[in-house]
């Protein structure tokens, strides 16, 4: 069978160049592109997940500018040592805990958060009165699918157009129901 | 041989080639790959799972990241590429045919698996590998979970392709002289394997789809806020994933096959009850799904007629334990590497079905549903029966392929390695799943059973990287720098050691296997 | 085929006799395990992520516990209100998936008092390895 002992080229060395060359580049340039649009490894939940979770893409009430004072607060998320009652603060019984917040319209609440638990939260303030959904733009403080693990913070504020009664909660689904839950009246 | 590292061929050539001896080679090569990167989670998460707390990994998501794709890298990128190479590469000369039916839809169905590799890769889904909805419609994150539907869709396309290649050759292109019955059990299996996944696969390409819209929110089959149901989905999963994980065993057994009556230096006990089991075990494979679903609520007659239908699968695998046991009685065995993994395997592959029996009788069912127990048993399966086989024959096929002959003296320290990690690590998880422990946790209490077994699981898990590790060194020099074989007859057995009917690879200049 | 094969035709036999022998006595015990009994008391059952709720008949709430009486039949009615969970007392072999939109029921009488553990035993995201809860029993 020596008649097959030449090599049997099927296309130029050329030609192959050019071909890594346009696979590659596209794979690169996409790559660039789809890193580049950052916290990406945990990110959105799918518009099914969004729909189910109450998150709606306008919430956006116009932006109500501050006429009042400031009324900064220090929360922390805290856990009882067998998980199942969580709070802000202080645990149920102990001063302290959930602390209700008296404010008026215009004023600006600001929030300095603090994991100080050992599992994941996150924090919103809401009027819904139940649920984790609803979350006001600007309160939120990192997401259920994206949470401040033990030992992270962060802030944010919230200045009320209306009157009325708002929960500051935390936003993990369950978390709320478990005990992370405080009223801010705003008169 | 076609991978020859001395004087190389351009890498290009072989990446450009249809012919089946370099595609069956770029498949080998990948699904090595990818059992490497999958045993690397694997032993990430081994090392979290040592003791309770945080070790390496400092938080939940990665965990659960870290083992569903560990699963489909496993299952999809590792067991069925390697079953692929297998195939590729010997079932035209076992037909006697020149290559396979369509050489280049072949090479396409290759191609297909390195981007959708990249994209389960890069995106890391974390629902699981079976991907159950409510969780993995609304509320796994974007984009890794689009990411592992686009790939895993792929990836079907990319079996179905090959099946289709595999079942025409077989039955269309073989030698006029060889009679279907006279076709090596090799081929079978790869006969029955590719029409289970003709007939099962499409399932799960539809589910597929629907949890795509599902996710959009165009769609609301698997949602029950917009009137679905969560296990509609499982039944389609199931439906194509039992018979699949038959469609990642079948092969196996038929590359036992070749090892076991060669080695043993007598012809295998009974083709015919081989051909036989092969058949029926690919047809009975289809009544046994939901027995994956026993915990859901089903009603006391279904959970009946499936534990029926995967009782009825077992005398079909008992049929090829004793066709093997029966073959080595009275032979003259030679232990080389591959009839070492393959008897390992066929005692790990009993392990495993036995602990499969007592899954399926129902009130048992509610021991050892989701707990370490099934971890355990299915890893006898896919490790101790399915990797084992497959790396015996990546042994038996070394001189084939590289002209070469691998270490032995490291090989059985490989498979020594391997066996007894494997018996520590699976046959303790079943001991686990006894005591209660649920599958897929990133941390458990302290309970002291719980630990000091988790701890020992870690242990043999260890063992088995070092194993593989030395696997890797081995292939990687032996190819390089490995005594050449005799051709004839590498193993020193005696008689032909191959078909009588070699091929050639239109590349290779002398001696083109 | 020049050789006998009788001791395979034996082989498949003892197979086949012990897998019948097995699907029988399943097929009998589960038919025993399913018949709830009439006076088993109502536990409503909700699995959330991350966490177990509970109703008794008479309306009290429990979250992340459970009271019961040792030797009285209880009956869960288990549901899910978001994903896909198990309700699992592994020392009293009680396991049944929480499904959304369905309710699954599963059936148990305590025979020992004491605490133990409730855990969820299907994969349901971030804390799914720590949705426990504890059962308690009291003598009465």
């Amino acid at each position: 069978m020596s008649e097959h002992d030449e090599t049997i080229w099927r296309t130029s060395s050329g030609r192959v160049g050019k071909m890594m060359a346009i696979l590659g580049g596209t794979v690169i340039v996409g790559a660039i592109i789809f890193f580049a649009l950052g916290d990406y490894w945990i990110s959105e939940l799918s518009p099914a997940g969004k729909t189910f979770a109450g998150i709606t893409d306008e919430e956006d009430a116009p932006t109500v500018t501050q006429t009042g004072e400031d009324i900064p607060i220090t929360l922390d998320f805290i856990e009882s040592k067998d998980f199942r009652t969580l709070a802000f603060n202080a645990l149920p019984g102990e001063p302290g805990n959930n602390p209700t917040i008296n404010a008026n319209v215009g004023d600006r609440i600001i929030f300095n958060i603090l994991n100080a638990g050992k599992s994941f939260h996150a924090f919103g303030v809401t009027s819904n009165e139940e649920g984790f959904g609803g979350i006001l733009s600007g309160t939120d403080v990192a997401a259920a699918n994206n949470p401040l693990k033990p030992g992270d913070g962060g802030t944010s504020e919230f200045i009320p157009g209306e009157p009325g009664t708002y929960y500051y909660i935390c936003t993990v689904p369950g978390h709320r129901e478990m005990g992370m839950v405080g009223t801010i009246i705003v008169e | 041989m076609v991978l020859e590292l001395r004087k190389a061929r351009p890498v290009w050539q072989i990446m450009f080639s249809t012919h089946h001896t370099d595609v069956g080679l770029m498949y080998l090569i990948f699904s090595i790959l990818a059992m490497f990167i999958g045993g690397a989670m694997a032993i990430a998460l081994r090392v979290e799972l040592f003791a309770p707390g945080a070790q390496l990994i400092q938080d939940s998501m990665t965990f659960n990241r870290l083992f569903t794709i560990h699963g489909t890298t496993m299952i999809f990128l590792f067991l069925l590429p390697s079953a692929a190479a297998v195939g590729n590469y010997l079932v035209p000369i076992m037909v006697r045919y020149k290559d396979m039916a369509y050489p280049k839809l072949n090479a396409i169905a290759f191609w297909m698996i390195p981007p959708a590799a990249a994209l389960v890769w890069l995106g890391m889904a974390d629902f699981g590998w079976y991907a159950n909805p409510p969780y993995s419609v609304i509320s796994s994150p974007a984009p890794a979970a689009e990411m592992w539907i686009f790939g895993l869709k792929i990836l079907g396309v990319s079996s179905i392709l090959g099946s289709i290649n595999f079942v025409v050759t077989i039955l269309k292109c073989k030698h006029p002289d060889l009679s279907l019955g006279k076709v090596p059990l090799l081929a079978w299996s790869f006969l029955s394997s590719s029409i289970i996944v003709l007939a099962a696969m499409p399932t799960f390409a539809a589910a597929l789809i629907m949890l795509l819209t599902d996710r959009l929110g165009a769609t609301g089959f698997f949602n029950p806020a917009m009137g679905g149901d969560p296990i509609a989905y499982q039944h389609l999963f199931w439906f194509t994933f039992h018979p699949e994980v038959y469609v990642l065993v079948i092969p196996a057994i038929g590359m036992m096959y070749e090892i076991i009556p060669r080695f043993s230096r007598r012809p295998i006990f009974s083709h015919g009850s081989g051909v036989f089991a092969f058949v029926l075990l690919a047809i009975v494979a289809f009544a046994s799904w939901a027995h994956h679903m026993f915990a859901t609520g089903m009603t006391f007659t279904e959970k009946t007629v499936f534990m029926v239908g995967t009782l009825a699968a077992v005398p079909a695998s008992a049929m090829h334990v004793f066709n093997f046991l029966a073959t080595m009685w009275n032979g003259r065995i030679k232990f080389a590497t591959p009839m070492m993994f393959a008897v390992g395997g066929i005692a790990l592959f009993f392990a495993a079905g036995a602990g499969g029996v007592v899954n399926t009788a129902m009130p048992l069912d509610f021991i050892t549903h989701d707990s370490y127990w099934v971890v355990g048993h299915f890893h006898l399966f896919v490790f101790g029966t399915i990797a084992f086989g497959t790396i015996g024959f990546f042994y038996y096929l070394f001189p084939y392929v590289t002209g070469r002959m691998y270490n032995e003296k490291w090989g059985v320290v490989h498979f020594i390695l391997a066996f007894v990690g494997a018996c520590i690590t699976f046959f303790t998880q079943h001991i686990l799943g006894l005591f209660g422990m649920p599958r897929r946790i990133y941390d458990y209490p302290e309970i002291p059973e719980w630990v000091s077994m988790n701890a020992l699981i870690s242990v043999g898990a260890m063992i088995i990287l070092v194993g593989m590790g030395i696997f890797l060194v081995n292939l990687i020099y032996s190819a390089a720098k490995g005594k050449p074989a005799n051709l004839e007859d590498p193993f020193g057995l005696g008689g032909k050691y191959y078909y009588p009917f070699s091929q050639r690879n239109p590349h290779h200049g002398e001696g083109g296997y | 085929m020049g050789h006998s094969n009788w001791a395979e035709w034996i082989y498949v036999a003892v197979v086949i006799a012990l897998l019948v022998y097995v699907g029988a006595e399943a097929w009998n015990i589960e038919n025993l395990i399913e018949h709830t009994p009439q006076d088993a008391e109502i536990i409503k059952v909700t699995a959330q992520q991350w966490f177990w709720s509970f109703e008794h008949e008479d309306g009290t709430k429990e979250v992340g516990e459970i009271h019961l009486k040792k030797d009285h039949a209880y009956k869960f009615e288990i549901t899910s209100k978001d994903v896909n969970h198990n309700f699992n007392i592994p020392e009293f072999v009680v396991l049944m998936d929480a499904v959304p939109g369905r309710i699954n029921t599963v059936w148990f009488s305590p025979n020992q008092a004491g605490e133990f553990d409730i855990q969820c035993r299907e994969y349901c995201g971030l804390i799914h390895y720590n949705m426990r809860a504890k059962l308690i029993v009291e003598d009465v």
